[in-house]
Formats: structure tokens, sequence, C-alpha cells
């Protein structure tokens, strides 16, 4: 029994400390760590057709996820190609979505992230890795690093599209036999923040706050166990006439 | 890396059918090199098979009977939705490296499942380098 505390505290040791999730703005930012404020737009509900008492927007369930990334090796830190470059012990590789915004507008919430100075990427978002490319940026201790604004939606392929709710229903009650309906990856769209979006909290020092410099081109592998995509979108890349290096 | 990438090649030979049909389907870049092909599906498939479904929890039953029709229909629909979003990676890392997707005709499709696994592998780097696509060309 006297053993159990102990393989705890060996156990808590061992994994990697988890980020503190910030509701607000701390009274004072801590030098030896460095800040995210990022704000997400809601997506449209689609299969709200305008129907009285249906939403305008989808709940927030899934988000970003970010990693710490080794440009010279070429993956994120511990895994893969960079698995002989794995974060100090003790600290966070890595920072999942965690739906705690400190501040919330019409169709969009803000969020403010403390994790560990770095050279960080965007792995992907909900179950979608951006291992075919992503944007890393630098976060620097003590500063609070902007991203601006996000937007994600799902990168439908040539010949594909949503699922109806009648569709949707006819799989359902077809069961594991009836046809799956189309999935797609997401995409983001990262922008600077204008004067319509939450603005910025007082509580952050406007000293401290800078804006995100991204470096697209980052590849990795896919440790998020979902879909892969660019964080652009292949899909939405072609359609608009580009070209996928 | 070659005889690396031949054997991904012969094992995805053909695996990946068409969303809409049971045909099967062939990545075509025309007059692609051997060595970047080899080197695009590596990394496609090693994304692929990153893919991971959670376990489909079945609610417990004391009826044997029901417990293992419960288990059955759920390890079907992770395996078909495993399927599903593996298909999907491929599709979106191979478009992003160029590659269309050629539903092949019964002719090809024949051939092939004729073949050895080295055979077949040189047989679908000959059909994905072609300077036409041996089958109907299946969207982005």
């Amino acid at each position: 029994m006297r053993w159990i505390p102990i393989a705890a505290a060996a156990l808590a040791a061992a994994s990697p400390a988890a980020a503190a999730t910030l509701k607000q703005v701390p009274a004072a930012l801590d030098p030896a760590k460095a800040y995210v404020l990022v704000e997400y737009r809601l997506l449209k509900n689609p299969y709200g057709g305008g129907m009285p008492g249906s939403r305008k927007t989808m709940p927030l369930k899934a988000g970003l996820v970010f990693a710490r990334y080794d440009p010279a090796l070429g993956d994120i830190r511990g895994m893969g190609k960079a698995s002989a470059n794995p974060v100090e012990r003790g600290q966070q590789a890595g920072e999942g979505f965690r739906s705690k915004p400190i501040a919330s507008g019409p169709g969009s919430r803000l969020f403010l992230l403390e994790v560990e100075p770095d050279l960080w990427v965007v792995q992907g978002f909900g179950n979608t890795s951006f291992s075919l490319g992503s944007y890393t940026f630098e976060l620097a201790p003590g500063t609070v690093t902007d991203l601006g604004v996000v937007e994600a939606e799902p990168d439908w392929a040539e010949g594909q599209k949503r699922p109806s709710m009648g569709r949707l229903l006819g799989s359902a009650m077809a069961g594991p036999f009836g046809k799956s309906p189309d999935i797609a990856p997401m995409r983001a769209t990262f922008r600077p923040r204008t004067a319509g979006d939450i603005p910025v909290p007082a509580g952050i020092p406007a000293g401290k706050l800078r804006p995100v410099a991204f470096t697209p081109g980052a590849k990795f592998g896919n440790y998020l166990g979902g879909l892969v995509n660019r964080i652009e979108g292949v899909n939405a890349l072609l359609k608009a006439g580009g070209t996928t290096p | 890396m070659k005889r690396h990438g031949l054997k991904l090649i012969a094992a995805i030979g053909l695996g990946v059918p068409a969303a809409a049909a049971a045909e099967p389907v062939y990545f075509h870049k025309p007059n692609v090199e051997r060595d970047a092909f080899e080197a695009d599906l590596s990394e496609c498939v090693e994304l692929a098979d990153g893919v991971q479904v959670r376990r489909q929890d079945v609610p417990y039953t004391p009826n044997i009977y029901a417990a293992a029709a419960g288990a059955f229909l759920a390890g079907f629909m992770a395996s078909k939705e495993r399927r599903q979003m593996t298909r999907n990676v491929l599709r979106t890392c191979m478009t992003a490296k160029g590659y269309r997707r050629i539903e092949a005709t019964d002719a090809v499709s024949d051939e092939l499942r004729k073949l050895d696994k080295a055979e077949r592998a040189e047989r679908l780097f000959t059909l994905a380098a072609a300077p036409q696509p041996q089958g109907r060309m299946l969207p982005q």
C-alpha cells in the first residue's frame, strides 16, 4: 500500500508536464514560458438550413494541435526521423486542443496557451494531421505570440461533398453494410487579427505581444492517427488552380 | 531503397478500390522516374500506416450470442472505417505529389492478378509511368 504514492510520484515524474489551461490572462507572464494567442472562427452549422431553433454555428469540439519541431531532422521532436531529439524530460512535447476559451464573441472564441519556448509546428486540426506541409513558428520565452484568427473547414476532394442529412440517416439505418459517407481531411487558414475580431485582452502587456512569423513547408509523420493534408488543403489548392509541390 | 520500394508497390498493388465502385485503382503520373515513384509511394504508405481507428466499445450483455454478434459488427465497422481512412490518406498524399487515380481496366486487373509480387510491382511502375493511363481517370 505504501508503494502506491511512490509509484504515482514516479509516474508523474516520467510523463511530460501538462501545460496549464489558462481560463484568463495571468497576472504576470512566466518568463520561462511562452504564450500563444489564437482566435477560432466557429464553423457554420451545415445542417441548420435556417430552421427555427437550429444553431447557426457548430460547437468547438476540436481544434489546433501543436507540437515541437526539429527542422534539421525534419520531424516532430522525439518522433520518427527526429526520435534522436526528444524534448527535455518533464517538458511538454505537444499541445492538444482544450476547449477553455478566455473570451468569446459572436461566432468566435479566443484562446491563450502556455507552452515551452521552442520552434513549434501546427501539427493538425482535429483528426487531421498536416503532415504534407504545415507552418512552423518560433515562440520566445516570456512573450505572447499572436497567431491571429484561424478558420478551419473540410477539404473536399473533387467529386466528393458533405453528405446530406438524409444520406447520413440512411447510412445510420443501413448500419455496417451501408455505403459509408464521404470523408474529408480538414484544412486551416490563418489571418491577422482585424478590428472586427475579439480584441487582444487588456491584461497582455503590449510590449510582450508579437505577431506570428510562419514558415511553411514543415513535413512530419502521421502521429495523430487520422487523415492527412497540407495545412492550406491539397484539394483547395487544386480547385484554386494552384499546384501542390 | 529500391527493393523496399518494390515491396511496397507490390503490397499496395491495386489495393486501393475506388470509393464508388469495386474496381481497383492505381496511381499514374506520366514519365515519373522509378526512384521518385518509390519515394512518393513509400512516404504516402507510411502516412497511411499511421491511421488508427478508435476501439468500438460494445455494450455489455449477459447473452453470449448477442455479445459475439456485437463484437463482430464492431470489428467489421472498425475495419471498414480504417480502410476508408487509409484510402483517403493515400489519395490526398498522392494527389499532393501530382498523381492521378486510374480505375484499372478489367484486362489490366486480370493481368496483374496473375503476376507474382515482383512482376506485379514492375508492371505497376510501368503503368504509373506510362505516357497515357490505361483505364478511366478518376476525380482528383
